[in-house]
């Protein structure tokens, strides 16, 4: 099993990840904005997550997490479409990753729920699907990188024309 | 409760492939194209500017024809089977 200490470690170096991919896109004049808003809404999942997640029971622990990754799907879809916002290439890719995250949390409570009772005999089945998950969302926060077009000249620019 | 999830995740590919086609086929999302065209027909001299949009016309028919060719089911037509019957 992972350490506690080193997984608290990767979630933390993750959420600061995203923060500042938020911050890169947030200074960028000429930003991708269906990329800006994906940015936007997991950084608000992935801190909201950390509130739901101390709530939850055996049972719900992992319908919760895919319910989550789910919801951000839908409300980043519902944002798109309300803002007459065009999808990028990849934005559209980060969706279908967040759906295969979730449909791993599904198998996983599956596995969980009906076949044994304590996690003790599946702790490889739990400890590949979090492996799996991170390197996804490492994948997620090099497209979001990616997405914000980061150059030097137009960097900073919308921060520039504040002084 | 799990069942809901897994329609949610249904529900959630539906709306995607949904949404996709929706900004393929709408003109709300080629607004900055449409302007483009605009002006640049705008900018052609008025003696010229009708020909020059029957001219288009015709190869967007052509090309709307092209296409509907390529979606066709292609038939093997054996030509002795065909005179048998």
């Amino acid at each position: 099993m992972i350490n506690l200490e080193l997984a608290h470690f990767i979630a933390k170096f993750y959420l600061f990840s995203y923060f500042i991919c938020f911050l890169i896109s947030f200074s960028n004049k000429h930003n991708n904005k269906s990329n800006f808003i994906a940015i936007t809404f997991a950084l608000v999942f992935s801190l909201l997550n950390q509130y739901i997640k101390q709530t939850l029971d055996f049972y719900t622990f992992y319908l919760g997490s895919a319910a989550g990754c789910l919801i951000y799907v839908l409300f980043s879809l519902i944002t798109h479409l309300v803002m007459k916002i065009k999808h990028v290439r990849t934005t559209v890719i980060i969706y279908v990753l967040y759906i295969l995250i979730s449909l791993s949390y599904l198998i996983i409570h599956k596995v969980r729920v009906v076949i044994f009772d304590s996690d003790e005999h599946i702790l490889w089945v739990i400890n590949a699907q979090s492996i799996f998950t991170l390197a996804v969302y490492l994948i997620n926060i090099c497209l979001f990188a990616y997405g914000s077009k980061i150059l030097w000249k137009s960097q900073f620019g919308r921060l520039s024309s504040l002084f | 409760m799990e069942i809901a999830i897994w329609t949610l995740v249904l529900f959630v590919l539906v709306v995607l492939f949904k949404t996709l086609k929706y900004e393929k086929t709408s003109a709300v999302y080629n607004e900055k194209q449409l302007l483009k065209r605009y002006f640049e027909i705008k900018s052609i001299s008025p003696d010229y500017r009708i020909s020059y949009l029957r001219d288009w016309e015709k190869h967007a028919i052509k090309a709307i024809e092209q296409s509907s060719e390529s979606q066709k089911n292609r038939v093997v037509h054996l030509k002795s089977i065909d005179n048998i019957k």
